[in-house]
């Protein structure tokens, strides 16, 4: 059996068996969950390119498969990556599976990862913007609107993705002209402009970023922050694999740059925009954008720690965002509307949710001993190592807005205390579900060498930090 | 000089098509029109691709066309907020104006480029460019679909002079039909309060 089969085709042929049988029954939402643990399972344990005896019968797990002419290979260094993707699908469908009333969700999600998988192992790389942009499409019919919202948000996600696959295709066949020809300043260039366009587009750069925000005030949560913690990182995880595939792309003159510059401008942009939102949905939107921008940083350092940087900023990232899609959803589960008006005293009933959606949006934020606080803090260490203190304001400045956005949101949340007690109508689920996503945040804020050490030594364990 | 060559007739079937969809609210001709694009594009990659697997494109092309006029998209093809009347339309054939003009301008330096000949850039870039057009002056969910179906279109013209890969060929008919559903799909809903 090839890596492939395992986990692109299974999950997808799964996907679609359990899409059918959708409106039998809400339990293919349990059995799609099921899955998705085992798959992740199997990805953390099977290694790639080696012989397990079952009795007496061999069993090898092939690193190659063939598809019309092209290669789908997944390395046994790729692991890290299959694993990480799919302990997201697995978080948010057990999150579905509880709160999400979406029995087609977990085909969607599935089917989702499974292109994503694809469009990092597919050979020639140019490929995988095609199953990007596949993802993208099966992911709109998964997004629901809330209640009296209105917008194009899903139209314009859909446009912007969709545009960046012709940069790309572009890119990727002019990058096999650099490749096989001396030193041509010119193509490189040219070449480089299009690889930039194509991953502005596709990693929502300034200014394609807008349809975030819209989206996230649109749609219900559990739906978009799934989609919000998954895609934004197998395009960033796919980037970084171009950058390694093409030297003279991260070698390019301007690349760097430009990368930083990208960074601050969606850093900036993303704290103070959010500072002056009045929908906790749309702050959040913008708080993806300002992670994003760490992310775009991250990248324009040098390749080393360019990738440990990386790992350590989605990780955090992708425990703020879960955190608030844990409250998010079971908010939304309670009540209708994400507005600061209708969010009013709500500590009073809900006290979990509240501290779940304060820890979680303190956390992206960056403010110190929250979860997300010691990552950010490597950048800006790195920043400052490189005498680059301009770029340190920049980032406080958006940093500052942003924070100045989470205690809008603190004020709305406590609202007017008049002497009252605060009643608990969390049940016993919802107490598990935030009480185990806020310690996450705490011990990766309190003790965080602990935390990324422990992440760090399963990336070079798998091999995917050693190039 | 013969100006009536099959690439020539191909581009002024693009032009006429994608000015129609731009400028027209009868949801009939719209779909003629896209149908007639889809020709003219198939039309177009079949100087460089064999008939069989340019067929693909005409084939994908009609399928997408048939997707899209099977949910009834008459409502959503208005334009609103004052965008309709003569004035509109005169303001978007203007624009349209402009979009040739400057593709016309451009599109033998890319050509020279690329190394491919100027009537596919041209036939290319002329079709993103009016897709970029509909996507933007369109207020509906129907007309950003099909703009985005026209740019995918014409990028596969210029790249169907680059590469003939089958398998890239079956992922874009697969992107393009998806995109039709997709299209059709937010039109049957068009709150996007769907309940399953």
């Amino acid at each position: 059996m090839s890596a492939a089969i395992l986990w692109i085709i299974i999950p997808l042929f799964f996907s679609i068996l359990i899409w059918f049988l959708r409106q039998y029954s809400k339990s293919v939402m349990y059995i799609g969950a099921a899955f998705s643990v085992l798959i992740t399972l199997s990805a953390f344990f099977l290694k790639v390119d080696y012989t397990y005896l079952i009795g007496n019968v061999p069993f090898k797990i092939e690193p190659e498969m063939n598809l019309l002419g092209r290669a789908l290979i997944i390395a046994d260094s790729d692991r890290a990556i299959v694993f990480l993707l799919y302990l997201l699908t697995t978080f948010w469908l057990l999150l579905g599976a509880g709160f999400d009333s979406l029995p087609s969700y977990a085909a969607y999600a599935l089917t989702i990862v499974s292109f994503l998988v694809a469009s990092l192992a597919v050979e020639p790389f140019l490929f995988s913007a095609l199953f990007i942009i596949l993802a993208v499409i099966i992911s709109i019919p998964m997004l629901i609107r809330m209640p009296k919202k209105t917008g194009r948000g899903e139209v314009f996600y859909l446009t912007f993705m969709t545009l960046a696959v012709p940069f790309l295709l572009f890119a990727s066949w002019s990058a096999s002209s650099v490749e096989s020809s001396v030193v041509d300043v010119d193509l490189i260039q040219k070449t480089t402009v299009l690889f930039v366009i194509g991953f502005s587009l596709l990693l929502s750069a300034f200014p394609f970023f807008i349809w975030i925000p819209k989206l996230a005030e649109q749609f219900r949560p559990a739906r978009v922050y799934f989609l919000l913690s998954i895609l934004p990182v197998g395009c960033f995880l796919i980037f970084s694999k171009f950058l390694i595939i093409y030297p003279w792309l991260r070698n390019a003159e301007f690349f760097s740059d430009a990368l930083n510059f990208s960074g601050l401008l969606l850093i900036v942009f993303g704290g103070i925009l959010a500072a002056f939102q009045n929908d906790a949905g749309r702050m959040m939107g913008f708080g993806v954008i300002l992670e994003n921008g760490f992310l775009f940083l991250a990248l324009g350092f040098g390749i080393e720690p360019r990738l440990q940087y990386l790992a350590i900023l989605i990780f955090s990232r992708l425990m703020g965002l879960g955190v608030w899609g844990i409250s998010t959803t079971i908010y939304g589960y309670h009540r209708d509307g994400f507005s600061l008006k209708q969010m009013k005293n709500l500590m009073w009933e809900y006290p979990f949710v509240s501290a779940g959606l304060l820890f979680a949006f303190f956390s992206i934020g960056g403010l110190p001993l929250f979860g997300g606080f010691p990552a950010k803090a490597l950048v800006i260490q790195e920043i400052v190592t490189q005498r680059a203190f301009m770029d340190v304001f920049w980032i406080l400045l958006g940093e500052i807005g942003f924070i100045v956005g989470g205690l809008r949101l603190l004020s709305a949340i406590i609202g007017e205390a008049k002497g009252e007690k605060i009643i608990v109508k969390e049940s016993w689920l919802e107490l598990i579900f935030l009480l185990l996503g806020v310690l996450g945040l705490f011990i990766l804020g309190i003790f965080p060498s602990f935390s990324f050490g422990l992440l760090l030594q399963f990336f070079n364990k798998v091999g995917y930090l050693q190039f | 000089m013969n100006w009536v060559t099959g690439s020539n007739l191909a581009i002024l079937g693009i032009i006429g098509a994608s000015l129609i969809l731009l400028l027209t609210e009868n949801w009939r001709l719209y779909l003629v029109a896209l149908a007639i694009q889809y020709l003219a594009v198939f039309w177009l990659i079949s100087f460089e691709w064999n008939f069989g697997l340019a067929a693909v494109k005409l084939v994908v092309g009609l399928m997408a066309a048939a997707i899209l006029g099977a949910s009834h998209p008459e409502t959503d093809l208005s334009y609103k907020h004052g965008k309709g009347g003569n004035a509109g339309m005169l303001f978007r054939f203007l624009t349209a104006i402009e979009i040739w003009l400057m593709i016309y301008a451009f599109s033998p330096s890319v050509a020279g480029w690329l190394g491919l000949s100027n009537t596919a850039v041209f036939g290319g870039f002329l079709l993103a460019g009016m897709g970029i057009l509909q996507i933007g002056l369109g207020s509906g969910r129907i007309r950003p679909i099909v703009g985005l179906l026209s740019c995918m279109s014409g990028f596969e013209i210029i790249y169907a002079s680059l590469s003939s890969s089958v398998l890239v060929t079956g992922l874009l008919a697969l992107v393009n039909l998806s995109l039709a559903i997709i299209g059709s799909y937010w039109m049957s809903f068009p709150n996007g309060e769907v309940r399953e």
